[in-house]
């Protein structure tokens, strides 16, 4: 498993050279001038340029960018172009609070998703079914930020429930101000998962094992989650991974919508002010995520289905 | 002895009167972090000499004294209504070129800094008017020759040309003239921006970026320590977010939306929100590229003022929206009002006038011009109201979409013929005038040049001689009138179009207790007395 695991990192690190690469381009081809955007645009041309020089931007394109590697390769960003904070501080104060958030809402999703869709697969074609359907349908429409919206208005504003802004201090209270953003994000996951859940279950449920199970006597508990259930789990694993980093990515929206500290609210502003560094350093933060989040997929593949770690597969 | 006794009955009924009234303030009161939430999304910088934004400048208000002030709530530069802060006193030689500050004795600067002395002030102001410290704002201190620091409490300032209103224009509280404690200067350096120095009543307490300010009661405040021990300033850009917090009572004062429907619609949900709408707020003016075609034609460019109905701004805006006679908002020195606008200056709506200009120009099937606009919401309603407007005498606008950074930094390569342009007001309409229309201020392609994006005085004769020989008059009287000619001039011009003047929005809840009417300007909000019921 050991080998297996490390054969993955070695394949993802192309995975994040391509991406800083793409980050570094991107926003150097990207219009607007960080100077201006810092400095105003009534700031005089000396002052734009001894920024420009401070922070290195009047370096060639190559130095720059073998500087961000090497700033990157060290795990050190360099320094906040707006307000000379150390971009690892900046990180170590944001991160707990989206890892918090997706964690929380993956939570959510999968202890509401999974057993709609498998109740929903069992039930087919029942009432159960076209709740869950319904369930399903309305995650796919309902834009997340816009849930957070409603949900803001009614259990913050209207019941006076839940806190509706920051991300709060203390554990009880951080806890408090991450129900509705979790909930947000993990509903709109759930519903995605339930479909997905029900359908692999659905394709499962067909086989002759099943069939076979059942006519042994077994308990439909047993027959569902020994059977059936584990059989489904590669592509609701699959699509567990997928909606983590969906989830990573719908935690940026939700982090402005409730003014919530995180990487998402601190990348949107950087991207405002054309800070380079932080845009460089969250979305690097984002591009390992997707990586870890894709070895723990392999590793969930390789744990249900022993023949993936020997290649059998 | 009646008269006695009535006067003793009298002081006690006044005395039992007051007692109640100071027991019920006192026990009115409630001693909590006082939440203002910004619609920014970060601090730029609170060091006076790089103060980036506005809301910059409100907490800046909070750390540092400025020599003298607008009476509070106002920007108002009527010298009889000038007050003393640092300074206890002031004058100026006949000619209005040399000022002598003379300071209060014994206001202590933060955290041990020391004494704030004529020293202090000096250093401040040559910081500010610095090239090489770093400053954003020495071009407009660039009219200072030398400052003298007479002996620890009297400073002196001479100009290079007379200003009759210099404490407006050079002193009241606002980016530059917030005095620094040079001590803290030379120790912090760079840090000195996120951990400033000043005499205020409010000292810096923490700085976390992207969330908060938070500042605590100076307990050493000449004036008395402020009445709430805590202020934090919240950054929340999300327009919607920051509005529900409010409505749930989690913000005691926020900044509003600049956008159309958004008062209406809070005070309907909320009717017990106090909505303070703050003019001038921002000029906001159309600039015109007049050297380039088909705006480089004065019939092309009164075409277009005529064709533009600018009411609707104000069914737009609404209450947000205020008058703009000339390129200065009006009140300011040098600003026109209404009466000081000719009515054929006033450009009335008349768009068979301007159909006609434009046929005369050589376009009488109208002309089609490509702009750029800020998806910024104040910027880009102004120009879809300008193009939907303009349409109808035959004046098409196609526009496309940049974020604000990009509309900025593209603006200052000169690449847009039409600039739509939001600045805040100023004490003197001169300053605008040489910002934005004078020659030597000229947008070149290089992104080296000034705001002058009409090139208005450099293909055509402009405003130079007439604005230089305003800024030299020593009268006070006698130079408003020349800026306000200034003015007229360019109304006649026109290398760019008055649109409306932008008010500032801030909502308060009803329990927040100001001691004085926010007005005008949204920088001089000292929160020393402000107190909350709630």
């Amino acid at each position: 498993m050991g080998r297996y695991i490390l054969q993955r990192l070695i394949d993802a690190v192309p995975t994040v050279l391509l991406s800083l690469t793409l980050v570094f381009a991107a926003l150097r081809i990207l219009p607007g001038d960080p100077a201006v955007a810092m400095l105003g645009d009534r700031a005089p041309i000396e002052q734009i340029e001894a920024f420009r020089h401070k922070v290195g931007l009047d370096q060639s394109l190559p130095m720059q960018y073998v500087n961000f590697l090497a700033e990157v390769a060290t795990g050190n960003f360099g320094r906040s172009l707006a307000n000379d904070t150390p971009i690892t501080q900046l990180l170590a104060d944001n991160l707990p609070y989206t890892l918090e958030l997706t964690g929380f809402a993956t939570l959510i999703s999968l202890l509401i998703g999974i057993p709609i869709g498998i109740i929903s697969a069992v039930a087919h074609g029942r009432l159960p079914d076209h709740v869950a359907r319904l369930f399903g349908l309305a995650g796919y429409c309902i834009p997340d930020f816009f849930l957070g919206a409603l949900f803001m208005l009614y259990f913050g504003l209207h019941l006076d429930l839940l806190p509706v802004m920051g991300g709060g201090t203390g554990f009880p209270d951080r806890m408090l101000h991450l129900v509705m953003p979790a909930a947000t994000i993990g509903l709109v996951m759930a519903a995605f998962l339930s479909r997905l859940t029900r359908s692999a279950m659905l394709e499962v449920l067909r086989f002759d094992y099943i069939r076979t199970a059942r006519a042994k006597g077994l308990s439909t508990w047993l027959v569902i989650t020994k059977h059936a259930l584990r059989n489904a789990m590669i592509p609701i694993v699959t699509g567990i991974g997928i909606y983590i980093l969906s989830a990573l990515s719908g935690s940026i929206a939700i982090e402005l919508v409730f003014s919530r500290p995180g990487l998402g609210q601190l990348m949107i502003g950087a991207v405002e002010a054309r800070d380079f560094p932080i845009v460089q350093a969250t979305i690097t933060m984002f591009a390992l995520f997707v990586v870890v989040v894709n070895l723990m997929v392999d590793v969930a593949y390789a744990v249900i289905n022993p023949r993936v770690r020997t290649g059998e597969a | 002895m009646l008269q006695s006794i009535l006067t003793r009955r009298a002081f006690a009924g006044a005395a039992l009167v007051t007692g109640s009234t100071l027991a019920r303030q006192a026990s009115a009161a409630v001693q909590r972090p006082f939440k203002f939430a910004f619609a920014n999304s970060d601090l730029g910088s609170a060091d006076p000499i790089n103060i980036r934004a506005g809301n910059d400048d409100v907490i800046c208000r909070q750390v540092f004294m400025s020599l003298v002030s607008p009476p509070y709530g106002t920007a108002d530069n009527d010298p009889a209504k000038c007050q003393s802060e640092l300074a206890e006193r002031w004058d100026a030689s006949p000619d209005n070129k040399v000022w002598t500050f003379f300071l209060r004795k014994g206001i202590e600067f933060h955290r041990g800094y020391g004494e704030v002395t004529a020293d202090d002030v000096k250093f401040t102001f040559d910081r500010v008017r610095s090239n090489t410290s770093g400053s954003l704002y020495a071009e407009g201190y660039g009219d200072i020759e030398k400052i003298e620091a007479l002996d620890r409490t009297t400073v002196r300032f001479h100009l290079t040309q007379s200003n009759p209103i210099f404490f407006a224009t050079h002193l009241f509280p606002r980016e530059g003239a917030f005095i620094v404690s040079r001590k803290a200067v030379e120790e912090m350096g760079a840090a000195f921006q996120r951990n400033p120095v000043g005499s205020g009543a409010y000292e810096f307490a923490a700085y976390q970026p992207g969330r908060q300010v938070t500042l605590k009661a100076n307990p050493k405040f000449h004036r008395g320590p402020a009445k709430l021990n805590e202020l934090q300033f919240l950054y929340m850009p999300e327009t919607a977010a920051r509005t529900i917090a409010f409505r749930k009572g989690d913000l005691d004062f926020i900044d509003g939306a600049r956008a159309p429907g958004w008062a209406p619609d809070l005070r309907r949900v909320m009717p017990s929100a106090k909505i303070v709408v703050l003019f001038p707020g921002s000029t906001q003016l159309m600039h015109l590229d007049t050297s380039r075609k088909p705006f480089n034609d004065l019939r092309v460019r009164q075409a277009m003022a005529y064709g533009l109905d600018r009411s609707v701004f104000k069914e737009a805006y609404g209450e947000l929206s205020g008058p703009l006679w000339g390129m200065n908002a009006p009140g300011t020195y040098g600003a026109l009002g209404e009466a000081d606008t000719p009515a054929e200056l006033r450009y009335a709506f008349n768009p068979a006038r301007a159909k006609a200009l434009l046929a005369e120009a050589g376009y009488p099937e109208g002309l089609s011009v490509n702009v750029y606009i800020s998806k910024r919401e104040d910027y880009l309603t102004n120009m879809l109201l300008v193009q939907d407007q303009l349409k109808k005498v035959g004046i098409t606008i196609n526009v496309s979409l940049v974020d604000h950074a990009t509309y900025h930094s593209d603006n200052r390569k000169d690449k847009n013929p039409i600039i739509v342009q939001s600045g805040p007001n100023t004490e003197t309409a001169a300053r605008w005038d040489a910002t934005y229309f004078a020659a030597g201020s000229n947008t070149t392609p290089d992104g080296r040049g000034g705001s002058n994006f009409s090139h208005y005085g450099v293909g055509i004769p402009g405003i130079d001689a007439e604005l230089g020989a305003a800024r030299l008059e020593s009268d006070g009287t006698k130079q408003a009138a020349m800026l306000r000619d200034v003015e007229r001039h360019l109304l006649r011009d026109l290398p760019a179009l008055p649109l409306q003047c932008l008010g500032w929005v801030w909502v308060q809840q009803p329990y927040v207790k100001i001691p004085f009417a926010l007005r005008s300007g949204m920088l001089n909000f000292p929160m020393e007395n402000v107190e909350l019921e709630k």
